[in-house]
């Protein structure tokens, strides 16, 4: 499976969405770099000062940028992640490469967990660089520690790891990048739809059929919305419910078995 | 005992369409190939060779009936990696170059980095294509891919190859070699499953044939069962004029003639000999004289012409 993984980054390199994914991330993080500057003043306090003015002690200012940070790879750069990662889950079912690969012997399955895991790799690497070296940075040139910033990104991935292993269950009914793409784009409307329903839907929808058949759409589908606001939350300290982290698991598990059931039954 | 290299028993294949109904790849198809054995799969286009032999590498499954490659159940993964395959259309990652697609290839086989080490340089010389391997495979060209394909097929030192059309965009240098290495991996022990349009080469190298007909097997048998005496003797004559035309004319019954060859058939081998006295007699130099077979291809367009 390892194998699959390196071969499908290389593949990911070679088709430029890697390369975009990443050059956008060290673009923004050296925006980051250029802005930023940390002083010591007489008392010891660190002082953030971003492009030229002053913000405030570093102890204070630096969570809330990084806490931008995490909402921004939680919601405009899934879009991008999405863009970069469908294509590898598509592309080695191409009619000729397809035959060439499950003829091999080696499990349907590790064929695509290891795409799939390439595809979530190439997200997690931008949100290292757009979200984790900033902090390593504001940890060593002002001594902010990152804190729970870790596992808050990693609820980040766990999210997208949802809407990918959606993508991928999809990919193998259709083998076209395009369709997968349009899903993921409606996942994440949904989600945050689904997450205000109450609100945003059942004034308009009152019969009870349709809200109920609404509440199991909610409690099956990935809970994104939710989770970028959990990770968020547990890195400031905030209350955390962990049921989106629960369902959002077991659908991930659904999704991923019933992708490599389709792909198991798949003829080439 | 080792078991047959393939054997099927009662194949079907269906394959359904929600609005253009089912298609019908095979039917009860039941051959077996032993160990050993070069076996040429024949048929027009459409008649459920490639369906079998993908069958048969777990990519297709049957819709009833059943398969054994190597003594396996062909959906099994480990037991693929002493198989090879060379599928008609390839498309390969264009992306890589000739070392790193083999190198992928081998490691889908479960081949360590050692062995792989040793083996592709080898096989890319083996291939003829050690002088490109720097090249990326989109500049490849199509007999190179071609090669490159054969490369792979070969790089787990399978025991059972299935090959698609494997001559396909070679040229006849390049296909005397291809014949010359299947005969190697004959001697070797390896079975080689041959599906190939080119009738003169599977006459050539195969031990055995199956002609598959609208997914029936229609005939199996040795290429010299499929090929027999026409009746006809073929003579190449150092002149073909008025006089030689009289003379053979009067001795046997002319088939036809062919610049200076003619196809004639004899009664008996008395009055093949008579002839050759009267031409003799005349005198005619006679540069050639064999007996006319028909050819696989004769015998394929027969068979499949059949109602």
């Amino acid at each position: 499976m390892g194998t699959v993984l390196w071969f499908a980054l290389r593949e990911s390199f070679h088709r430029r969405m890697a390369l975009v994914l990443l050059a956008l991330s060290l673009i923004i993080v050296g925006v980051f770099f250029w802005g930023a500057r940390f002083e010591t003043q007489p008392g010891g306090n660190v002082m953030v000062i971003l492009a030229g003015r002053l913000e405030g002690r570093a102890d204070k200012v630096i969570p809330t940028l990084l806490q931008q940070h995490l909402m921004f790879i939680s919601g405009p750069w899934f879009i991008l992640g999405i863009f970069a990662g469908a294509p590898l889950l598509t592309s080695f079912l191409e009619k000729g490469w397809a035959e060439m690969q499950f003829s091999k012997g080696i499990g349907r399955w590790q064929l695509f967990l290891g795409r799939y895991l390439a595809a979530l790799a190439l997200f997690a690497a931008s949100m290292f660089l757009l979200v984790g070296v900033p902090a390593l940075y504001a940890w060593i040139a002002a001594g902010v520690p990152p804190g729970r910033l870790w596992l808050a990104m990693a609820i980040v991935l766990f999210s997208f790891a949802a809407v990918l292993a959606m993508l991928a269950a999809v990919a193998m009914a259709v083998p076209n990048p395009a369709i997968p793409i349009m899903l993921g784009f409606v996942q994440t409307i949904l989600s945050a739809v689904l997450a205000e329903r109450q609100a945003m839907l059942y004034e308009v929808i009152t019969a009870k059929w349709a809200q109920w058949l609404i509440d199991w759409a909610y409690r099956i589908l990935p809970k994104t919305t939710e989770l970028g606001g959990l990770a968020i939350s547990y890195y400031r300290g905030g209350t955390v419910v962990w049921w989106p982290v629960w369902s959002t698991g077991a659908f991930i598990v659904a999704v991923l078995g019933l992708g490599i059931w389709g792909l198991h039954r798949k003829s080439f | 005992m080792s078991p047959p290299a393939v054997a099927t028993q009662n194949l079907e294949k269906q394959f359904r369409s929600l609005f253009r109904g089912g298609t019908r790849a095979l039917a009860g198809v039941s051959i077996t190939a032993e160990p050993g054995q070069i076996f040429g799969l024949l048929g027009q286009n459409g008649a459920g060779k490639t369906t079998l032999v993908k069958i048969l590498l777990g990519l297709v499954w049957p819709t009833s009936g059943s398969a054994k490659v190597l003594g396996h159940n062909p959906l099994e993964a480990r037991p693929r990696r002493r198989i090879g395959y060379l599928p008609e259309q390839m498309r390969l990652p264009e992306h890589l170059k000739a070392e790193s697609f083999l190198r992928y290839m081998g490691r889908l086989n479960g081949l360590d980095s050692r062995t792989l080490r040793q083996r592709i340089p080898a096989l890319l010389e083996q291939v003829g294509l050690a002088g490109d391997k720097r090249k990326l495979l989109r500049e490849y060209s199509k007999g190179m891919q071609q090669r490159i394909g054969l490369a792979q097929t070969l790089l787990n030192e399978p025991d059972l190859l299935f090959l698609d059309e494997p001559t396909e965009g070679l040229d006849p240098v390049g296909r005397k070699e291809v014949r010359d290495l299947l005969v190697r991996l004959r001697v070797q022990g390896k079975t080689i499953f041959l599906n190939s349009h080119l009738l003169s080469e599977i006459e050539l190298v195969c031990d055995r044939c199956v002609i598959l007909r609208k997914g029936e097997v229609a005939k199996e048998g040795t290429p010299a069962e499929f090929t027999r005496d026409t009746g006809e003797v073929r003579m190449r004559l150092a002149r073909a004029d008025e006089t030689v035309q009289q003379a053979v004319a009067s001795a046997a019954e002319v088939q036809r003639w062919e610049n200076s060859s003619v196809y004639v058939r004899p009664r008996d081998r008395v009055q093949l000999n008579a002839l050759i006295d009267r031409l003799r007699a005349l005198p005619v130099e006679i540069e050639a004289i064999e007996p006319v077979r028909s050819t696989l291809e004769e015998f394929f367009i027969d068979l499949v012409k059949e109602p």
